[in-house]
């Protein structure tokens, strides 16, 4: 049985709005040139791609269900009080073996020592053998390094065939759309004389399906970035904090860009009073300290979910409501800065000649903005929507770290490090959940500035002539 | 000035390219002449044919993009592109002086003029700090700045646009060039302040015996500067002759072409006989009254008013059907401002602005946007004036829509097409963008866009001063065709009086905000009265015609 939550709900419809707006876009040469522009740039198209694939891990993580138990008895379905999403399904490898605590990364023996009953009722303080972790081997500390060496090369093979195959569907769907033989197709992409830059997007599959085999690979006997205190594999948390990353990345993006745009095409082409108005709003905004409206917030959130128990059916909904509330929140204090650029833009466009023009035909006002004044300010909101996706990603993990991000119980990045906190002061110390939403972090992070850059330069009036 | 005297600066084949490999294209094409000692030689073209650049080639300040591809530069018997860069600097500012364009943005706003030309005479000559502030303070009287002692320490934002020119060329002299390199100097300026400058670079000739490289698209101000114009076109000179020969004798068909592109007295009467207007058998289009419009200037955190700046003051003026009448004046008369007055796009601080019997300070919002289709504005820049996110068909529809002219989109479709053709487009440029089209076209696109609503009024806001001189003898002509054609009334606002003399009825020439003379086109230019007026029209630049120097 699905369950949708609402940040679900807003995902979808974002990507349903951005579906949209892609086939609106591709109508207009004034947007169509300068993606063009990206697709012609390597860094972009691997940065891109590597985005397509945190998108597609967030996606699955975002269908949601009760999964039904399986009742031979009764022809009615039962369904679990569980909440599952598909990436649920798909990990649930990693899902189910949990340790009993901490283990290092592609380790056999557990972190810590305990006491061991041996077969002779002789008990020792040992480290012990992991449930999961090199079940496999009989004698761990001779054949696991064999083991792993083997798992990797093993893993470095498929990931090359998988690639190799994927590749030459993709080319020979590129010789039959292009309408040349598939040996010239081959030849245009390696040489790049395409329009897009296929060679960087072959190369960053392939080391993208390696990575993913030889991961795969060693799961299948190690946990690989270790387990944390209570066992669980530390892959799984990063894999499933994807998501949490995401949402506030876009969904931020989404509730301010609204008020944003209109206020700040608003107060620069009407002027006068309106812009007083708005211009007190949003330095009164900017004047309160950011972290202290989102802890005043949430707690006020916590309050009214405390005293409202029953109105939330699982501890997953809640923890939903309280991520939206954290976008809602991300979202009103950060409008100010873009509101401000497209103000001051508004204000500079509003004396131009087409727009005196327009005035001079009569054109109202509501048009003049709609028509003239936001598709020459579309530059600035798409530039600042990637730009920003970075530092909310990384905002949520600040926030989280004080304890007034994402609710506890929700797998994020923040959260993770908040509690590599304690593990960091360990000895010897627990680095792998900190290493682990550090390279996720980075990767995600450094592929959206990246893309950002290239954005930029592509939409920057001062580096195109339209 | 002598001629057959030794040459300073001789160009031998100079080829300047832009680009690499199979994309390079030349700039400027093999270009070789001569400039001798004592004597002004003007590069003259229109935008585009390579003068800018051939004077930045031979300063070796060409962009990064830019290169020179063959060819040498003499001066003192140097090839100046085989020194080697330290040497190079030493000729720039001792041996070549520059001067540029725009006056506003070639100083350092954050230095005083004292400061900035010390810095020159410390790169090039060996002097002690007194003695630089004193020979500062002789080249700012040279430049003819009063007060220069005082002056001396101020800051660029305190010198008009003329004073800040003068100061540029106190610069340019501070190294004692011999060769001054002046690009088009007086484009930005005023024609009273330009005739100043003017002045001034022929006196500091005479005293220091200096050769000069003018760089102009004027033939008014070659043929007041020049001993020696090359014609340059698509980087070539096409031709190169003293300025007596050139002027009674240009041979190459383009040189003819610019002669006949400048708008006169003689081109009006030779094209037609100049339909005289009688406003009596006319209708009154539009009644300007007592027009005045007034910004407040606020002071302190309560934002009192203490002033006001009168953009217009006092303004009162008639326009009949089928008649152009021009406004005359140097940038800040308020010209434009009461354009935008008149158009209801400014608020009006008090007088009346009358249509057909109808005042439009008082009307109400629906009234008014009805009554817009009738009177229309085509502006100066005609690369701001088009929406580049829109397609031609969409941007003259815009004004169809908005106006409820039209009753189908086919209907709309057909007028489209035949405005096009009637401005001397193709109807398939409307399925293309702003920035495919030459300012030209643009223009011819902005007049379009103005038809679309069938105006009977058009005030048109300098519409051609952006334009090369032949192309802006095109827009007129399409100008004068349109209104026979629907007799429009055109309120010309313009600062150039050769464009008055070709396309107006009626003439007022403002002044700080203020009408200082106005009445028919023959009376204004032939007998002023006024000494504004007289001064205006005695500091523009003549050309010395073919009969007179015969």
């Amino acid at each position: 049985m699905p369950v949708i939550f609402i940040t679900d709900f807003l995902i979808f419809l974002l990507l349903f709005v951005v579906v949209g707006f892609y086939f609106y876009a591709r109508k207009q040469e004034y947007l169509t040139a300068p993606w063009r522009d990206v697709k012609k740039r390597p860094l972009a198209m691997s940065s891109a791609l590597v985005l397509f694939l945190f998108v597609t891990i967030g996606l699955f993580d975002s269908m949601h269900f009760h999964p039904n138990i399986e009742s031979n008895e009764s022809k009615q379905k039962i369904y679990s009080n569980e909440i599952f999403s598909v990436l649920d399904i798909l990990l649930n490898d990693l899902r189910t073996k949990t340790e009993k605590t901490y283990s290092a990364p592609l380790a056999s023996y557990s972190f810590s020592k305990e006491l061991i009953e041996q077969d002779n009722d002789i008990q020792i303080r040992d480290y012990p053998r992991l449930t999961y972790g090199g079940a496999s081997l009989s004698d761990p500390k001779n054949e696991s390094k064999g083991d792993i060496n083997k798992r990797i090369l093993f893993g470095l093979l498929y990931g090359l065939l998988i690639s190799t195959a994927i590749i030459a569907v993709i080319i020979f769907i590129l010789s039959t759309l292009w309408q040349i033989n598939y040996r010239k197709a081959l030849q245009n992409c390696i040489e790049n004389k395409t329009d897009t830059h296929w060679r960087s997007i072959f190369v960053t599959i392939s080391i993208i399906l390696i990575t993913i085999c030889i991961i795969y690979n060693l799961s299948q006997n190690y946990h690989v970035f270790g387990t944390d205190k209570v066992g669980q594999d530390v892959l799984y948390q990063a894999l499933k904090s994807v998501r949490t990353g995401l949402v506030i990345g876009t969904l931020t993006t989404l509730v301010m860009l609204p008020f944003a745009v209109a206020m700040g095409l608003m107060a620069g082409y009407f002027r006068g009073w309106i812009d007083d108005v708005i211009q007190y709003l949003y330095t009164t905004l900017n004047s309160i300290p950011g972290v202290l409206l989102i802890a005043a917030s949430i707690l006020l959130l916590q309050v009214y979910i405390s005293n409202h128990a029953d109105d939330f059916n699982s501890i997953e909904q809640r923890a939903d409501l309280r991520l939206l509330f954290l976008c809602v929140i991300l979202g009103i204090t950060s409008w100010t800065g873009l509101c401000r650029l497209l103000r001051a833009e508004a204000l500079k466009l509003r004396e131009i000649d087409y727009v005196q023009a327009a005035k001079a035909f009569g054109v109202s006002d509501f048009k003049v903005m709609f028509r003239h004044l936001l598709p020459n300010v579309m530059h600035i909101v798409m530039i600042s929507i990637v730009l920003d996706f970075s530092g909310l990603v990384l905002a949520e993990a600040v926030l989280s770290y004080i304890n007034i991000g994402v609710d506890p119980s929700m797998y994020s990045w923040g959260n993770m490090i908040n509690s590599a906190r304690l593990e960091m002061a360990r000895e010897p110390i627990v680095w792998w959940s900190l290493a682990a939403a550090f390279i996720f972090m980075f990767i995600l992070v450094l592929a959206a500035n990246l893309f950002a850059d290239a954005v930029r330069d592509a939409f920057d009036p001062r580096l195109r002539e339209f | 000035m002598t001629h057959n005297s030794e040459s300073l600066l001789q160009v031998k084949n100079l080829t300047v390219s832009l680009g690499t490999g199979s994309k390079m294209t030349n700039i400027v094409n093999n270009i070789s002449f001569d400039v001798k000692r004592g004597e002004t030689f003007v590069l003259l073209g229109e935008s585009g044919s390579g003068k800018s650049i051939t004077a930045l080639s031979i300063m070796r300040l060409l962009p990064a993009a830019i290169k020179i591809t063959a060819g040498e530069v003499i001066l003192h018997k140097n090839d100046l592109f085989q020194l080697p860069e330290n040497k190079m600097r030493k000729v720039r500012g001792a041996k070549i002086g520059m001067i540029f364009q725009e006056p506003q943005t070639s100083l350092n706003p954050v230095l005083t003029a004292g400061q900035q030309i010390s810095e020159t005479l410390r790169q090039h000559e060996n002097l002690s700090k007194k003695q630089r502030i004193k020979r500062s303070i002789e080249l700012l009287d040279a430049v003819g700045i009063p007060e220069s002692k005082r002056r001396i320490n101020e800051y660029p934002h305190q010198f008009s646009g003329g004073m800040k020119q003068r100061i540029m060329i106190a610069i340019a002299l501070a190294g004692k060039p011999d060769l001054l390199i002046a690009d088009e100097p007086t484009t930005a300026l005023d024609v009273t302040i330009q005739a100043q400058v003017l002045e001034l670079l022929k006196k500091l000739q005479r005293d220091t015996g200096m050769s000069i490289l003018f760089i102009t698209h004027d033939l008014g101000v070659a043929s007041e500067m020049a001993d020696y114009i090359a014609v340059m076109q698509n980087g070539l000179i096409i031709e190169a002759k003293s300025k007596k020969e050139l002027f009674s004798n240009p041979k190459h068909p383009y040189t003819l072409k610019l002669f006949d592109a400048i708008p006169s007295w003689e081109k009006r009467e030779k094209e037609d006989e100049v339909k005289k207007i009688d406003r009596l058998d006319q209708e009154n289009l539009l009644k300007v009254k007592e027009l005045k419009i007034y910004y407040p200037i606020k002071k302190g955190i309560f934002k009192r008013t203490v002033g006001h700046v009168q953009a217009v003051d006092d303004v009162t003026i008639d326009l009949y059907a089928g008649e152009t009448v021009a406004i005359v004046g140097e940038s800040g008369s308020g010209k434009t401002t009461m354009g935008k007055g008149i158009l209801q796009l400014l608020d009006v601080t008090s007088g009346t602005v009358t249509y057909q019997k109808i005042n439009l300070n008082t009307l109400d919002a629906p009234s008014l946007r009805k009554i817009r289709a009738d009177i229309q504005i085509v502006f100066q820049d005609p690369y701001s004036s088009m929406n580049p996110r829109m397609m031609i068909n969409d941007i003259i529809q815009e004004g169809m829509l908005a106006q409820g002219i039209g009753n189908s989109d086919k209907e709309r479709d057909e007028n489209i097409v035949n405005l096009l053709e009637q401005v001397g487009l193709l109807s398939e440029h409307r399925y293309r963008y702003p920035h495919e089209f030459s300012g030209g076209q643009r223009q011819r696109i902005c007049i379009a866009r103005a038809l679309a609503v069938k105006p009977k009024l058009i005030i048109c806001d300098e519409p051609t001063s952006a334009l090369d001189v032949s192309v802006q003898a095109q827009i007129l002509e399409l100008l004068k065709k349109l209104q026979k054609e629907y007799e429009l009334g055109y309120l010309f606002i313009t600062h150039n009086i050769s464009v008055v003399e070709y396309i107006a009825h009626y003439v007022a020439v403002m002044y700080e905000g203020k009408i200082v003379e106005q009445g028919s086109v023959d009376k204004i230019l032939k007998n002023p009265e006024n000494p504004y007026t007289k001064r205006l029209l005695s500091a523009v630049p003549r050309i010395e015609l073919k009969s007179q120097v015969l």
